[in-house]
């Protein structure tokens, strides 16, 4: 059973990978708004790219959707936006600490790293800067001890989107959890 | 409060109270003589009913049935039904003046604009008073955690999953939303006294909420269970004279706390163990007795007993009905009787009585568990495991009590 699903996985895997390379091409197209689409070979980020994808969906897809694009709704849409937190190491951290990532029921380091990895660079769809180093075990296993359990998280979040615009040119919308919302209305 | 809504609310619980109080509308009015037409307006009264009492239980409906259904343990007689929502959380006034209704509606059904508020009703006349607006709600109902109100009856806390993690705070003497705070990561609230509040959290610690400076401020036990492999149960038991709170894990690990601002967890006892038998373990097919249903345990807490709602069955079998009541005292760490108990209740309490009684309910038949159709409730005294009571249709929701 496994088995089978993970070779169908595989292969819906690479079709979406071609079409996160037209989508990020569209948004270049568009605006212009990052230098280049930064999607690495999967397998250069990933040790298990079809399990990283699995643990995606069995575990965040319920609340972020399997495409990273569940809204409208009160939570931040990942497709195509979340790769621009790799940018500043704040942020990067951020990722990890979030205690549905840092707390995950996924206990092993390695794999969580990978499945962040997708999260980032897949769903991501080129956001991540050009270069941007993969998360690693041993990153995941510092990080993840310092889960973020005594903060507003809508704040913090904010705090760091405008780090993303200052420092790294980010789009403005990053502020927002998805591009369609209107400012201010996030709880 | 909104005043045209107001109205509306009014007259429709007058009706409801009307149509369904048994026995206790008394309907004034000449009866209608052939061939005359009688202009006499038609007089209607409504009784009111005490402020609760310590036998009586509050038993919702169901899963998906609007109602929460009052009987009283001493007769096994309806006393009245509380407008509580579909997915709505029901709350007592613990000084017995109010029933607060946590409820969600869109403006149109299923989409629209969406609204949460608690209705406020009066407890001997059930009259609604009004609405408190409030930011969200999590959308679950059925769960004893998500809207307790503090030991002194003033303010509310109301659990939120937008799906960010949060806690709105109601002011129930001004009846005003005060404000909410984000709690990262925890669930289930637990009243924290001196304190705030306490909650379980993805990590397997308990969480304690300052709430007495102006900023909230969350600390963590360290973790004590596993979240994953061996969760606890949500309906934690609340001691405010003990300032503990008794929790129990799917395997049967009964761990209590002390809270205040920083709660020690003492080590876990197995129920089994308690039992004389084999402790269980978080192992897939393991065959043991285990704690299962929506509500399993319940505390009466003069005594220090805990009932617990037990199977026979596999590991993770967590919400299947029980086929005994296991009788725990706590201070001695035994298993003290076993109750045997008919048709698989998955809803346990016992009333705080000095004599209490232990409330179960079984989920209707027909849809299979979860179905949510009103099932069997029954009284039963734990001193001897008569059946006082058997109620049929009552509910297969939560069972609360007035203290
Ligand atoms: C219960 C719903 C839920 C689940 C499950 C969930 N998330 Fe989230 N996620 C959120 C919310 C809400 C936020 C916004 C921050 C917050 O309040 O937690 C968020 C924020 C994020 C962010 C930050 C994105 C940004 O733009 O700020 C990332 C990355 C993320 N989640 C990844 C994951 C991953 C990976 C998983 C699975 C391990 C996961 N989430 C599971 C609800 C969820």
């Amino acid at each position: 059973m496994r088995f089978a699903g993970k070779m169908r996985s595989g292969v819906k895997t690479a079709a979406m990978l071609g079409a996160v390379a037209a989508a990020s091409m569209l948004i270049l197209a568009r605006g212009g708004v990052h230098a280049a689409p930064a999607i690495p070979d999967p397998h250069s980020v990933m040790a298990d790219p079809d399990q990283a994808r699995i643990d995606y969906v069995e575990n965040c897809g319920g609340c972020h959707g399997v495409a990273g694009d569940t809204v409208p709704a009160h939570l931040p849409e990942l497709a195509g936006r979340v790769g621009w937190f790799m940018c500043t190491p704040e942020a990067r951290a951020y990722l990890i600490r979030l205690p549905n990532v840092a707390h995950s029921r996924i206990k092993d380091n390695a794999e969580l790293a990978d499945m962040m990895n997708y999260v980032v660079f897949v769903l991501g769809k080129g956001t991540a800067p050009v270069g941007t180093a993969p998360f690693t075990a041993d990153e995941v296993a510092r990080e993840r001890k310092l889960a973020l359990t005594n903060k507003n998280l809508t704040a913090e979040r904010l705090r760091l989107a405008n780090q993303l615009v200052q420092q790294c040119h980010a789009p403005a919308s990053i502020r927002q959890l998805y591009i369609t919302e209107k400012p201010g209305t996030a709880q | 409060m909104k005043s045209a809504a107001q109205n509306f609310r009014l007259s429709a619980a007058l009706r409801f109270a009307a149509a369904t109080a048994l026995g206790a509308v008394a309907l004034v009015s000449a009866s209608a003589h052939a061939g005359t037409v009688s202009t006499e307006p038609e007089e209607s009264t409504v009784n009111s009913i005490p402020a609760p009492k310590p036998s009586w239980f509050f038993v919702q409906r169901g899963f998906v049935l609007p109602g929460t259904a009052i009987y009283d343990s001493a007769t096994g007689k309806y006393v009245a039904q509380i407008e509580t929502a579909t997915l709505g959380d029901l709350a007592i006034d613990p000084n017995g003046k109010y029933y607060y209704s946590a409820e969600t509606h869109w403006t149109r059904r299923i989409h629209g604009t969406r609204q949460d508020y608690i209705s406020v009703y009066d407890s001997t006349t059930l009259k609604f008073e009004g609405d408190i607006d409030i930011p969200g709600r999590i959308l679950v109902g059925g769960r004893e955690h998500n809207f307790i109100v503090s030991d002194d009856g003033k303010t509310g806390y109301i659990y939120n999953f937008s799906p960010v993690s949060s806690v709105n705070i109601v002011d129930f003497a001004k009846r005003k939303f005060v404000k909410s705070f984000e709690l990262p990561g925890c669930a289930d609230l637990i009243l924290n006294p001196g304190v705030g509040l306490a909650a379980l959290c993805s990590d397997g610690s308990l969480a304690a909420i300052d709430l007495t400076g102006g900023k909230v401020d969350i600390t963590r036990t360290d973790p004590f269970f596993s979240a994953t492999t061996d969760p606890i149960f949500d309906n934690v038991q609340y001691d405010k004279a003990k300032g503990q709170v008794v929790m129990m894990s799917y395997t049967g690990l009964v761990y209590t706390a002390k809270l205040g601002a920083k709660p020690t967890v003492g080590a876990p006892f197995s129920l089994q163990e308690a039992a004389g038998l084999r402790k269980a373990e978080a192992k897939p097919l393991d065959l043991n007795w285990y704690p299962g249903g929506g509500q399993p345990t319940a505390l009466h807490r003069a005594s220090g007993h805990l009932f617990v709602l037990m199977h026979a069955g596999e590991y993770w079998t967590h919400k299947d009905g029980a086929s005994e009541i296991w009788d725990v005292d706590l201070a001695a760490r035994k298993v003290v009787k076993r109750i045997a108990v008919e048709g698989h209740p998955t809803v346990l309490n016992v009333t705080q009585e000095a004599s209490p009684k232990l409330i179960v309910v079984a989920e209707g038949e027909g849809q299979g568990a979860g179905s949510g159709f009103a099932g069997t409730a029954q009284v039963i005294d734990p001193a001897t495991g008569e059946i006082k009571h058997s109620i049929k249709d009552a509910g297969s929701g939560l069972v609360q009590l007035a203290n």
